[in-house]
């Protein structure tokens, strides 16, 4: 986490000198142990081993994709059909456990264009999505099958 | 020869988030209702987002510009779903018949 702040800081004052260094780590290890002790965060467990952040690279990267192609099947239905869609609530069930893994699918959900979570409560999410077609099988996306292999070897350790 | 490339990539990515935008909007209009116009505005936020930058980023080259532009990307990604999920929340919540608008499923 020093890091990162210590890379933002970099990139936000632009350029690298010795007066920029020592302030850039000095701020960045004050935020460091402000984030640790008042706000609590934990960051080992998103990007503790190689391997998990990895995984959250080929997540991101498959989400990335995800985006854009949904995002081209929305600007056809825009094009070529826009009154005779089949807007859909779906109310369905989550394996996932942590909260954190919970916010991350509900935001994915909503990044793709075509699909918004609407409301998670407990283990059930509503989702609303503006074609049947792009309701099929969202109790069982990509996202939570990756989502869920990422929560298994977080618990296994 | 790779600077010319560039700059022509760079060109047609921000020529198509225009037409992405451009798009969106259209889609604003040309759906009737606020949950489905959410998903045209959504269309703006990824993929027109995406190109725009991408474009932006090939036509200034690789600089601390371009690594500022991917900041922009993280904070857009990471506010834009929560305001979205916000406002969806508020019009389910508050409208009593959702379901003349929209079949509710359950499964």
């Amino acid at each position: 986490m020093f890091l990162l702040f210590f890379l933002l800081w970099l990139l936000l004052s632009g350029g690298v000198s010795v007066h920029t260094c020592l302030w850039g780590a000095a701020v960045s290890a004050l935020m460091t142990w402000f984030c640790r002790r008042v706000l609590g965060y934990e960051w080992h467990i998103l990007l503790g081993s190689p391997g998990r952040l990895w995984a959250m690279v080929r997540y991101f990267a498959h989400l990335l994709l995800e985006m854009l192609k949904a995002g081209l099947v929305v600007m056809r239905l825009i094009y070529v059909r826009p009154r005779d869609i089949q807007p859909k609530l779906v109310w369905f069930r989550t394996p996932l456990r942590t909260d954190r893994h919970k916010a991350l699918l509900s935001d994915s959900i909503t990044l793709t264009a075509g699909t918004i979570t609407v409301r998670a409560e407990g283990g059930r999410m509503l989702v609303h999505a503006l074609d049947a077609p792009l309701a099929e099988g969202i109790e069982n996306s990509s996202f939570q099958q990756r989502l869920e292999r990422m929560e298994a070897s977080q618990w296994s350790k | 020869m790779i600077h010319d490339l560039a700059t022509a990539a760079g060109l047609a990515f921000f020529l198509f988030g225009l037409f992405v935008f451009f798009s969106a909007v259209l889609g604003l209009f040309r759906f009737d209702y606020v949950l489905n116009r959410m998903h045209a505005a959504a269309v703006g936020d990824s993929l027109g987002i995406f190109c725009v930058l991408i474009g932006l980023m090939l036509l200034h080259g690789w600089s601390l510009s371009a690594a500022k532009t991917l900041l922009v990307f993280v904070f857009l990604w990471l506010t834009s779903p929560v305001a979205s999920h916000l406002i969806a929340e508020m019009e389910v919540a508050t409208v009593p018949d959702v379901e003349k608008e929209c079949e509710v499923e359950e499964r």
